[in-house]
């Protein structure tokens, strides 16, 4: 009987250090409440009947449901993915269409002006004022460049510092790993080194989409991408964040130590997913399509310029300055091709790659494949998408190195003023004396013209449908980030609801075990008596 | 369900944060008037305030490009009345001149006053706006047009004449070139002018005849001469010479009669050619009547005050005058008629600039109350939210206390 009293103390003193450990981590993250499970000692037999033995503990277990944390996981991912790009993409969509920055109000100063011009075509001042709007308008479209720069100088800065955190989360997980197949072989559960991994785990879905295997000894594999095995047991393999394409600026996210492969298209989910997406769905296009733009206004003003005629009787010089194509090629070693614009109103906001491939002849000789980035659609001729690419001047090429073609990338960045002197501006059609205004007034009408996108689009136009382009995905992220934020709430809330601790609960256990346990010492207590007793009886 | 303690604390939180988040929202659309705060909040929303910004933007300038080009037009406008003043004035000069009542000397004065008329006509045509163009040299506007040469005034402008652009599709001219308004005006009737006295200008006539009334129609024959001479009867006849054939003449010759037209229509040709001389021409007097060409203002000033400068003594002199004067009087109203046109054309103009202004103003209004429709913030609707959103997060900010005052700990 004493045997049985000392029984229901122990186990409620382990079930009372139990309710406390709950109580203590109350507000610790990731803690799964533990219960301590008791059941009756295995009873004793006498003569025909069994004599109950008392109370053992049989485990020590933590409330926690695999299902609903990997829902968690996946909803943290989800979470995370839309609620870091929308925060990318607002900013962009700020940046684009602030009333003071945006790139519409010195458009249509700098138009002003030119009409202005045309107004009076003999006016210094209003040719000064023209050369300064025109010179506002490049810092403008350099301006909106920068910025959109400084966001993907972040980005990338984001891609390794995450990259950074999984391999040393993942590190952490290894090892975790280790102790707990260590702990589970010496039996036992250990309760608080999986709520450990799970935080790992969860803390690494913030960071990218994941999956799991659990192995037979209690080991957890994870998985990135289209299953490159970031954990496996007691072992992680890093990953490594740097250029592995033809841009030697760009970040991508490799897989492998000695020769990484470039598994950045693979990754989806959490930060690292979307930072990878902001930089190329919001912020290439913004560039390149920047970059259009100031590539269209230079172009199509330049060529009515130059059917002018200046204030000194001189024929129209370019206006504007605006970059060549920009071409990357796969090995230094290269000579890359000459590629030109040949009709900016056909220009989108794709890049390109070049790529070689043996042309089947048996001659090793080489046939050039273009295709569109991203998305690797073949383009037949180059004509097509506004560009002239003259192969003959690549050399040193074997098959499989490759040309990253950016036409419009650099050009909103390096856009310039050529004129300096207002006497330059070629108001006067050709032929035309210094008050003719007839080349002003065609170069005041490409405001309103429609060169871009194929014949489309005016200048503004093409500006405006990046806004509401990178507009529309803010608002999708913006929702999705939201309904993710309610899904990943929810999914939170399963989990407190399973393996969160409640204080009014603990509590009332606090009571239960206590008043168990002051009963099993009043049973020890009992026994004591009953023993003095006999004693007592014995001595008379 | 199951609650954690956590997940107590977690929702009152979210509750709040989500409710202040609106609020914030609201009290910025409040404070800024606008209903899209970035263009996420309505894409195509913002796109169109941008596009309809851009068009407000470019109505804007037309109404610029209008003013400055009624400041033109209007300016034209005073120099040609001024320059309408002059001719008129010179027109009743003529008229002066040409009466018998005036001597040399009133003449001479009628003369000088002519050359000072001729001066501020040469002023007026080299006028200047306020950017120092020269509003009737065309597009070669900072060159000065008209300078006095010997041979009379000459024109360094050009003909073409700039247009502004008041609206997307229309384009008006600001002003005309001198070309049109001083130069190449058609002179005698449009057609022909008779000159009195021989080719080489120093054999004057003799006689009185004076020209009077002209008629044309057809195509122009050629530049030809009328002889008077008196036949062995003593009668005054002319003829019309045929420099190919002295001895067969083209007309005539025919006896003369003052006041009787003289008609040049051969039945083989397609012209009629009839005008009119009063007096009495001498024997061996010529007229030679020459196809009209366009002849400049100034050449008709000066050419007036020449005539009325020289002397008269005797009949002839007196019809040689007459002759001139009458001939000036026609140019003087082709010249009129010119300015007429010019001053029309220009009304015209700016009639069209002012009709253009006011559909550019109606334009703008509507613009503009599109715009604010599409952007501008609906204040009662937007109070009435906050007030809301206010109350909402003061509900949530007393529930999250009250909750959290319970425990059962409190009671242990």
């Amino acid at each position: 009987m004493l045997g049985i009293g000392t029984s229901g103390l122990q186990a409620f003193q382990r079930a009372l250090a139990t309710t406390s450990h709950n109580i203590s981590n109350a507000t610790t993250e990731g803690y799964s409440r533990q219960r301590v499970e008791l059941s009756a000692r295995p009873p004793e037999r006498a003569g025909n009947s069994f004599l109950g033995a008392g109370v053992q503990v049989s485990a020590v277990t933590r409330i926690a449901d695999q299902f609903v944390e990997s829902q968690l996981r996946s909803a943290t991912s989800a979470s995370q993915q839309h609620s870091v790009f929308h925060g990318y993409a607002k900013r962009v969509d700020s940046l684009l269409a602030e009333a003071d920055s945006g790139l519409s109000p010195g458009l249509r100063r700098f138009f002003g002006a030119v009409q202005d011009v045309a107004n009076d075509p003999t006016s210094n001042t209003a040719r000064q004022v023209l050369l300064s709007e025109a010179e506002s308008l490049v810092d403008r479209f350099r301006f909106l460049d920068q910025r959109l720069g400084e966001q993907r100088d972040l980005v990338n800065g984001q891609i390794a510092s995450t990259v950074d955190e999984i391999n040393s989360l993942a590190e952490a997980l290894a090892r975790v790993n280790t102790d707990i197949v260590t702990a589970l072989g010496r039996g036992g559960t250990p309760n608080d080194l999986l709520d450990q991994r799970d935080t790992l785990v969860r803390a690494l879905a913030e960071r990218v989409n994941l999956t799991t295997t659990e192995q037979e000894d209690g080991a957890l594999n994870v998985f990135i991408g289209n299953g490159q095995n970031l954990v496996l047991g007691s072992r992680s393999n890093p990953l490594v964040a740097r250029s592995l394409g033809e841009d030697p600026a760009q970040l991508d996210v490799g897989f492998g130590q000695s020769s990484p492969i470039d598994i950045s298209r693979l990754i989806t989910g959490g930060r690292l997913g979307a930072l990878l997406e902001v930089r190329g769905s919001v912020l290439d296009v913004a560039q390149n399509s920047l970059g259009r733009t100031a590539i269209g206004l230079a172009e199509a003003f330049n060529e009515q310029h130059r059917m002018g005629r200046d204030l000194d009787g001189i024929t129209g010089r370019d206006f504007f300055q605006v970059a060549q194509p920009e071409v990357l090629p796969s090995k230094q070693s290269l000579v890359p091709p000459t590629v030109t614009i040949s009709d900016a109103g056909l220009l989108g906001t794709g890049d390109f790659r070049l790529v070689a491939v043996d042309n089947g002849e048996g001659d090793g000789g080489l046939d050039w494949q273009l295709r569109g980035v991203p998305g690797g659609q073949r383009i037949g001729d180059p004509s097509t998408v506004g560009l002239e690419i003259d192969t003959d001047d690549i050399s040193g090429a074997v098959a499989g190195d490759s040309f990253l073609i950016r036409p419009t990338r650099t050009a909103a960045s390096q856009i310039a003023t050529v004129i300096d002197d207002p006497q330059a501006v070629a108001a006067a059609a050709e032929g035309g004396n210094v008050g003719d205004n007839s080349n002003a007034l065609a170069l005041g009408a490409l405001q309103e013209d429609r060169f871009l996108a194929g014949g489309t689009s005016t200048l503004e136009g093409s500006y405006n449908t990046l806004i509401a382009e990178v507009g529309t995905r803010t608002r999708q992220a913006e929702i999705a980030s939201q309904a993710q934020a309610r899904l990943l709430a929810q999914a939170q809330a399963q989990r407190e609801s399973i393996s969160g601790v409640n204080l009014d609960e603990e509590a009332a256990n606090l009571l239960r075990f206590q008043q168990a346990y002051q009963a099993a010492a009043q049973v020890v207590s009992v026994t004591s008596t009953l023993f003095d007793t006999l004693l007592s009886a014995v001595r008379r | 369900m199951r609650i954690s303690t956590t997940q107590i604390f977690q929702n009152g939180i979210d509750t709040l944060q989500r409710n202040q988040q609106q609020l914030n929202r609201t009290q910025l659309q409040l404070s800024t008037g606008k209903r899209i705060l970035s263009p996420s909040d309505d894409p195509s929303g913002a796109v169109q305030s941008l596009q309809f910004r851009s068009g407000i933007e470019r109505v804007e300038q037309y109404q610029r490009n209008g003013t400055m080009l009624e400041q033109r037009l209007n300016f034209s406008e005073t120099v040609l009345t001024s320059v309408a003043d002059g001719l008129q004035r010179v027109r009743e000069l003529a008229l002066q001149g040409n009466n018998a009542t005036q001597t040399n000397e009133t003449r001479g004065f009628i003369a000088g006053e002519i050359r000072q008329a001729l001066d501020e006509l040469l002023q007026l045509a080299n006028s200047r706006d306020a950017n120092g163009e020269y509003i009737f040299a065309g597009n070669d506007s900072l060159t000065q047009p008209f300078a006095k040469t010997t041979d009379g005034v000459s024109f360094a402008g050009d003909a073409v004449q700039r247009s502004l652009q008041v609206s997307s599709v229309r384009q008006i001219q600001a002003g005309d070139s001198g070309k049109r308004v001083f130069m190449d005006i058609p002179n005698g009737n449009g057609s022909f002018v008779v000159l009195d006295g021989k080719e080489n200008g120093d054999e004057v006539n003799k006689g009185t005849g004076v020209v009077s009334s002209t008629a044309f129609s057809g195509e122009w024959p050629g530049d030809f001469t009328v002889e008077f001479f008196e036949d062995v009867d003593g009668e005054l006849m002319y003829l019309i010479p045929d420099p190919e054939d002295p001895d067969s003449p083209l007309l005539g010759p025919q006896s003369f009669q003052s006041g009787q037209p003289i008609v040049y229509a051969p039945e083989d040709g397609d012209f009629s050619i009839q005008f009119t001389i009063e007096g009495r021409p001498a024997d061996g007097d010529s007229f030679r009547v020459i196809q009209a060409e366009g002849q400049d203002l100034f050449r008709t000033y000066s050419e007036l005050a020449d005539a009325l400068a020289q002397p008269v003594s005797g009949a002839s002199d007196q019809a040689r005058l007459n002759n001139a004067v009458n001939r000036a009087l026609v140019d003087l109203d082709q010249g009129l008629g010119r300015l007429l046109d010019v001053r029309a054309s220009l009304g015209s103009r700016l009639q069209a600039v002012e009709n253009q202004n006011r559909i550019n103003e109606d334009q703008l209004l509507q613009l503009r109350s599109t715009l604010s429709e599409i952007e501008d913030l609906d204040y009662a609707e937007a109070i009435s939210r906050f007030n809301l959103q206010q109350t909402a997060l003061q509900a949530a900010q007393q529930t999250y206390v009250q909750i959290q005052r319970l425990s059962l700990f409190n009671f242990l």
